[in-house]
């Protein structure tokens, strides 16, 4: 036993030897680890910067500065003495404003047309333009095209001293290959091509590798090759009268108190939601007795503005997921009093997969708002954030989602019916580049027909609430940009009306 | 103004001001700096000298005499504030004495000083600058004094490159935001019950 007699003091230094070792690879005290709404936000400096240009600097401000809200009012519980309360708090009954609004506009367009009339001069509607053209988006390209592209790096790209040096060295064995990577045992003579250092040509793998930020473009696809038409929309947008939408004033942060319960009908009499929502829900434009589908309608916002309209005939929500499913009957449950059974009877709550609904022309009115970056999300939380490595393959898939669930949806509604396609993101290959890969699949996968809306008239009126985004080279929606003046969004919609 | 001066018996007043002409901050002492800055007439010069020696070890003598120049009220303000100001300018701003000395920040508040930097910073127009790898970083960002320094309008305007509006809302905001988390109450903030859409 005389080997394992160790004294207590060389236990002792051996540990604390150890435990140095340990705490210098202890990584709390490193730099901190880059985190989700970190590594979002400098996704975003990268990619949106150059595309908002000098708004950069207030969209990104108003993104991580606190958002504002609206106040719905639910029409199923008793809404008169909340109309009071938020009135004395300062609010604004948006409907009522944006009506006035409208008349004001349309009596100032009026006047305007009798004087010119008066003058003889015609008022020139202009057509919407086709947007600028851009150079054609990478994901659309399949590997082999890629791979093509990847390998046009030319055979003189080998460095000219070395193919000298080489000659110079071993003259006889100048037919052996010098750019090619394999040398023959024969050539083996020649072990001075095997010293010899060859630089890399190629990368391989370079065709699946696509620069991420680089993908940011539109097709260069015209108008006319993918088969759209474009209407431009001269009325301002509906306000569904039985909506009572409050909001502050622009520059007025004060927050609206917490919803009410109503214990007879027991049910909340307000909800809070981002401002930019009450957008899509404009644009869908939905009439007396329509069919509604909501296809992507967790956590049911906006599947409960369509409601409180008091409009659709059928309202069916929908979504993918078990759990995204359980918190649209939540919603509704807190807001639709039980046992009313007219609401109950039209509103119908399904989980299927939106890309693979199979419904076809069933709908009156579809509201595809598809899963996207959730911008203003993405840099609040860490949590689950789908700028987490975890989620990066669901990331970069997003844009064939989107395009998928918008044909889907296409497919969906019955000829002369509206498809509202929205996001919440600021990423033009989201935007405008989803839209057009969905609509240039349709036109050259179905024989459907469709019309891209130009809502850019429409929208002018709600200018006193959104800050809606100009020249950036939007062709087939709109975008709400945020603003610490209205911290809203953001939002992009895009109005699709379906011919045939 | 100061009424209270006049509380003071002459003799003492002499004596005081003969103190005040023996220390020296450079080459003027506090008595010329009394001209400019009244104030200080009320600290006793005991305080004066404490706070100079504290003061000199943060600062190099050659950027302290612009310190007090630019910003004589840390010869009396409470210690606290002025290191908390200091404090947040070095590990928030990534700044250092030279900056500090040649602007006027410490004359404000710790809440100016805060939303001035947050305004810029979440605008993407501050970039924190790390000074042990690349001194001259901080020269990328609007000098201190152009934070810090300038009214709304011209931050706002010049300095930012966006509305003064903005700011104004901003500055309610962010005074919120420091209010909620100074309370010390988890979820204070979120008074809403949102449905996110």
């Amino acid at each position: 036993m005389i080997g394992l007699t160790v004294t207590r003091n060389q236990i002792l230094a051996r540990n604390s030897v150890s435990l140095n070792i340990l705490k210098r690879h202890k990584k709390r005290d490193r730099e901190p680890k880059v985190t989700n709404t970190q590594r979002a936000l400098e996704y975003f400096d990268v990619a949106y910067a150059p595309v908002y240009g000098t708004r950069w600097p207030s969209v990104r401000l108003a993104l991580l500065s606190k958002p504002k809200y609206i106040a719905v009012l639910n029409n199923f519980a008793s809404y008169e003495e909340t109309i009071d309360r938020f009135q004395n708090l300062g609010a604004w009954n948006i409907g009522k404003k944006y009506s006035a609004i409208r008349e004001k506009m349309r009596m100032r367009q009026e006047q305007s047309q009798t004087v010119s009339q008066n003058q003889q001069r015609g008022e020139t509607d202009e057509e919407t333009t086709t947007g600028k053209s851009v150079r054609p988006s990478l994901i659309e390209l399949d590997d082999d095209e890629l791979a093509a592209r990847a390998r046009v790096v030319p055979k003189e790209r080998y460095p000219e001293e070395y193919r000298l040096r080489a000659a110079a060295q071993s003259p006889a064995e100048l037919e052996a290959d010098l750019a090619s990577r394999v040398i023959e045992p024969s050539e083996a003579g020649g072990s001075s091509l095997l010293m010899d250092y060859v630089p890399a040509t190629r990368l391989k793998g370079l065709e699946n590798w696509v620069e991420e930020a680089d993908v940011f473009t539109d097709a260069s696809q015209g108008d006319q090759e993918i088969g759209v038409t474009v209407i431009k929309q001269e009325e301002p947008i509906d306000f569904p009268k039985m909506l009572k939408i409050f909001a502050f004033e622009k520059g007025n942060i004060s927050d609206f108190p917490q919803p009410r319960f109503d214990p007879q009908l027991r049910v909340l009499d307000h909800y809070a939601m981002d401002g930019a929502s009450l957008l899509p829900v404009l644009a869908l434009d939905v009439k007396p007795g329509d069919r509604v589908l909501d296809m992507c309608a967790a956590p049911g916002g906006k599947s409960l503005l369509v409601l409180q309209t008091l409009l659709p005939g059928l309202l069916v929500s929908n979504d993918v997921s078990w759990g995204r499913v359980k918190r649209i009957r939540n919603i509704l449950k807190q807001y639709v009093p039980r046992g009313m059974s007219s609401i109950e009877n039209m509103t119908v709550v399904t989980q299927k997969n939106g890309c693979t609904l199979g419904e076809v022309e069933e709908y009156d009115k579809v509201l595809v708002d598809v899963p996207c970056l959730t911008d203003r999300h993405s840099l609040m939380e860490d949590d689950n954030n789908i700028f987490k490595t975890g989620r990066n393959k669901e990331r970069l898939r997003l844009p064939e989602l989107q395009s998928q669930l918008l044909m889907s949806a296409l497919e969906a509604v019955r000829p002369g019916g509206t498809v509202v396609y929205s996001t919440c993101t600021l990423s033009p290959l989201q935007n405008d580049g989803a839209v057009h890969l969905a609509l240039s699949r349709i036109w050259q996968e179905t024989t459907i027909e469709c019309s891209v809306v130009d809502m850019s008239q429409a929208v002018r009126p709600l200018s006193f609430l959104y800050r809606f985004g100009s020249n950036l080279g939007l062709r087939y929606g709109q975008v709400v940009l945020p603003s610490l003046l209205t911290n809203f969004g953001p939002m992009y919609i895009a109005k699709i009306k379906r011919i045939r | 103004m100061y009424p209270d001066l006049l509380q003071h018996r002459p003799s003492k007043l002499r004596d005081t001001l003969l103190q005040y002409k023996a220390i020296t901050i450079g080459k003027e002492n506090v008595l010329q700096l009394i001209q400019r800055y009244p104030v200080l007439y009320l600290v006793p010069p005991r305080k004066i000298k404490k706070r100079l020696a504290l003061l000199n070890t943060i600062f190099a003598p050659a950027e302290l005499r612009p310190l007090i120049r630019n910003n004589p009220n840390i010869l009396c303000d409470d210690w606290q504030d002025v290191s908390d100001k200091m404090m947040y300018i070095h590990t928030e701003m990534g700044l250092e004495q030279p900056q500090i000395s040649a602007s006027q920040a410490l004359q404000k508040s710790l809440m100016h000083i805060k939303t001035r930097h947050l305004f810029l910073s979440r605008a993407g127009l501050y970039v924190k600058p790390n000074l042990l790898r690349d001194k001259m970083s901080y020269r990328r960002n609007p000098s201190l004094s152009d934070i810090t320094d300038t009214s709304n309008r011209f931050f706002a305007n010049k300095v930012a490159k966006l509305s003064e509006e903005e700011y104004k809302v901003f500055s309610e905001m962010i005074r919120e935001e420091l209010d909620a988390s100074q309370s010390d109450s988890d979820d204070s903030e979120d008074e809403e019950h949102h449905a996110d859409v």
